[in-house]
């Protein structure tokens, strides 16, 4: 029988006041779901979590390496990766909610104390409440615009600007003509940038572009060179390390076999 | 490729590599004793810690804006050698974070670690606090932190992105020694140039198995080194196929050819 | 002399600082006329979007934030005005950050005001989505399931006429993201092998050298590479903005630190000449 109308039978779509209280059960069933956990001694509660980790991981895993059906690009699993996408998305506004809560807890705390800095608490409660209730209730007015496009991005790209400032500093600092190598290094990283804008551009731009010998001598071909032919494979080799490391880490996850820190310690615990 | 079938070859290379993690890691869980070499940065880190305590200044761990994922949790394992060494001489500590799911599991991995010490009353649980998980609010209440506090170590662990330079340049500005390590290859210049010690890429996932000492993950560090191996056989291969064509090697370059 | 070597090494950070803010200031003020050569990547990116299918929708995803908007709003901008002026549908998708969609939005209105392009007939915004994996497998096999409504006005996409005939990868003609992130991976992965749509990519330029690894291999047509990309492709376009002029207090900052790092090593080469410290 065909999985997904066998899932379309057994759990139809709920309208009107069946949805809403679809929605309070499976509210009701986490919160029984929390207690339980919470109850389970520790190994039941490891041995459980590695199950569901393994299940939703199998899904992703069975669903790329099953064959697809001939002439189509599905296999009786795909129907599902939307819903399952959906799940991730709905987890993703869990931890949103958490992260305000931390904030509100920990700033609160300080105005209650009254500890050191704590007006800058009472500004960041003040604003974390008006950007709230101005994305949520005065979306469409000039009030919360200007709060996202004056404040909130201005504030960020100052941020990111700063940036142009420490990297003066960090390379003023940091390239010096110290060895061999060092100096290998500076030499293709100005000759890299110098390539990159066009007062080093203006410099060759009376050598032809291409087509003579002469044109290797341009810097933005000399540029263009490092960048293709000696940068680009010394990335793929780190790319190389990083993408089998992702791959083992992921087996590791999917597997359960990632121990040590803090979750084996804490199921040994309780 | 979203299916297997798409390309076969994609995906039994990948089942390979993955048969061949998982035999070194369940080899090693069985007993085989694996030898990975000392990475140098972790040398740092106790240097860094004697400095601290000389100064009387705290130490600033920082996990970057790693989620509560595997690349958090090894920031977090590596942390908790630091503190347990840290804890030894009485260093105040300070952990902002950016996650606030890997700010809870923070806050017990720090208490855990001064209770493995022997030193729980240590603990301070102001040191480990969740600061904002915007990009550059994190990093100007990290920078505020390592101007205000003066912070004699910085230790930059996990995902980072623009914000980098940012702790970097601070801790340079109030002359903390600096240890980095990520997986962000983006990132790595500025550790570099700013960083007394930076732990390049697979480095940082061989330092949480050099010092956690977990058969799982050495055994996983093993296999990932067979796997760069397998791979650089190819290369070598796929350079011989194309540069010699007497060998009659087109079915093996065809086979890792995209399109 | 020896004094001298040591105060070169160790120049005050302030003013390095008041120097750099000096020269940005004076290179947005004054413009100074150079030659900008357009690169093979951004010629690539350009190329791509001339020859894009034109009865096929192009993707345009967005994965920045205000943070980046130096770099990323000048390169969405030229994208979206060379797709506008071939006349070419498209859909406005982001990832990553909510920001982005608001964004992209922002500008996407600015120039179909300028273009005469009308929202559901020639584009529409897709939204922001979390999952990013799980979206773009969908949108490979089922683009109207997967994503189901736009963003602004909340209605089923097939009721757009911007979505007509648009069911899956194989009716995109082209695929552009302008990213401050390194989501390219999901969508090589994913995506790129499942259809013959050039897959072009506008990184900021901290980003943009681990990118060449596909510009070589040909999975990336084309690349914009930061704030420098989208100049050069606002040249090809025959455009004289911000952005052009804008690089004028790129190439005086780099000219500083050139010199700083000259001066730099100037003062540890003299000090080391007279035995001092370097």
């Amino acid at each position: 029988m065909n999985l997904q109308r066998f899932l379309a039978s057994a759990f139809p779509a709920a309208h009107g006041h069946w949805r809403w209280l679809a929605i309070v059960l499976a509210a009701a069933g986490c919160g029984i779901m929390f207690f339980v956990l919470q109850a389970l001694p520790g190994r039941a509660r490891k041995a459980l979590i590695a199950a569901v980790t393994f299940l939703a991981g199998l899904f992703y895993a069975l669903e790329f390496f099953w064959p697809v059906r001939r002439g189509t690009d599905e296999n009786f699993l795909t129907f599902a990766v939307p819903t399952v996408g959906n799940v991730i998305n709905v987890l993703a506004a869990f931890t949103l909610g958490l992260g305000v809560f931390s904030l509100v807890r920990i700033h609160s705390s300080k105005i209650v104390k009254l500890r050191e800095g704590w007006p800058n608490s009472v500004v960041l409660l003040v604003s974390i409440v008006v950007m709230a209730v101005a994305g949520l209730r005065f979306e469409e007015t000039r009030f919360f615009r200007s709060l996202f496009r004056d404040v909130l991005n201005s504030f960020d790209a100052a941020m990111f600007a700063t940036l142009a400032f420490f990297i003066i500093s960090a390379a003023y600092r940091a390239f010096r003509v110290k060895s061999a190598e060092a100096t290998l290094l500076m030499g293709a990283a100005l000759v890299v940038m110098l390539g990159q804008i066009p007062i080093g551009q203006y410099l060759t731009h009376w050598i032809p572009e291409k087509g003579s010998f002469a044109s290797l001598l341009r810097l933005d071909n000399i540029s263009n060179w490092l960048l293709l032919t000696v940068n680009a494979p010394a990335t793929r080799a780190i790319g190389f390390g990083l993408g089998i490391g992702g791959l083992a880490i992921a087996l590791r996850l999917w597997l359960s076999l990632e121990r040590g820190a803090f979750f084996e310690a804490k199921a040994d615990e309780s | 490729m979203t299916h297997a079938s798409d390309r076969w070859e994609s995906a039994m290379l990948i089942a390979l590599l993955s048969v061949i993690v998982l035999v070194t890691i369940i080899t090693a869980q069985r007993g085989r004793k694996y030898f990975i070499r000392r990475i140098p940065g972790l040398n740092a880190i106790d240097e860094a810690v004697g400095r601290a305590t000389e100064m009387g200044r705290p130490l600033l761990m920082v996990p970057g804006l790693s989620a509560l994922g595997v690349v958090g949790l090894q920031a977090l394992t590596i942390f908790s050698y630091i503190i347990k060494t840290a804890a030894k001489f009485g260093n105040r500590l300070i952990m902002p974070c950016a996650d606030s799911a890997l700010y809870t599991v923070a806050e017990e991995v720090v208490r855990d670690s001064y209770a493995a010490a022997g030193k729980p009353e240590e603990y301070d649980p102001n040191s480990v606090y969740f600061l904002s998980d915007r990009q550059f609010a994190f990093a100007s209440g990290v920078a505020g932190t390592i101007f205000r506090e003066k912070v004699a170590a910085s230790f930059l662990f996990g995902d980072f992105y623009a914000e980098s330079l940012i702790f970097a340049e601070a801790g340079q500005q109030v002359g903390a020694i600096q240890v980095a390590g990520t997986v962000s290859t983006t990132q790595l210049p500025f550790f570099i140039a700013s960083c007394d010690y930076t732990i390049i890429g697979d480095e940082y996932y061989a330092a949480s198995a050099y010092i956690s000492r977990e058969p799982t993950l050495l055994g996983s560090l093993v296999g990932q080194d067979y796997c760069k191996l397998l791979f650089l056989l190819v290369i070598l291969l796929g350079v011989l196929a194309v540069s010699i064509p007497k060998l009659h090697m087109d079915w093996f370059v065809q086979w890792f050819t995209l399109g | 002399m020896s004094a001298l070597s040591e105060t070169l090494q160790t120049i005050d950070r302030r003013y390095l600082y008041a120097t750099l803010l000096i020269i940005v200031i004076v290179g947005l003020l004054v413009e100074i006329p150079l030659p900008l050569a357009v690169g093979p990547q951004a010629r690539g990116f350009y190329d791509a979007v001339e020859q894009a299918d034109p009865n096929k929708i192009a993707i345009v995803s967005t994965l920045w934030s205000a943070s980046t908007q130096g770099e990323n709003r000048p390169q969405t901008r030229v994208i979206l005005e060379h797709l506008m002026r071939r006349k070419l549908r498209f859909a406005l998708i982001a990832f990553g950050d909510p920001q982005s969609t608001i964004l992209a939005q922002e500008i996407a209105e600015d120039l179909a005001r300028a273009h005469g392009y009308e929202y559901g007939k020639q584009w529409i915004n897709l939204g922001y989505r979390a999952d990013i994996a799980g979206t773009l497998k969908g949108i490979v096999r089922d683009l109207n399931e997967t994503l189901k409504q736009d963003s602004i006005r909340n209605r089923p996409l097939a009721q757009f006429e911007v979505m007509r005939g648009v069911h899956n990868i194989r009716d995109v003609g082209l695929i552009a993201e302008v990213s401050a992130s390194g989501n390219y991976v999901s969508w090589l992965g994913l995506v790129v092998g499942s259809t013959d749509a050039p897959f072009c990519y506008a990184p900021t330029s901290v980003m943009a050298p681990e990118l060449y690894t596909y510009i070589d291999s040909g999975q990336m047509k084309g690349m914009l590479f930061g704030i420098k990309g989208a100049a050069e492709y606002e040249r090809l376009l025959g455009i004289r903005g911000f952005t052009s002029r804008a690089i004028t207090p790129v190439s005086l900052a780099l000219v500083l630190l050139f010199v700083l790092i000259g001066l730099g090593n100037y003062g540890m080469y003299a000090s080391r000449k007279k035995g001092g410290t370097a």
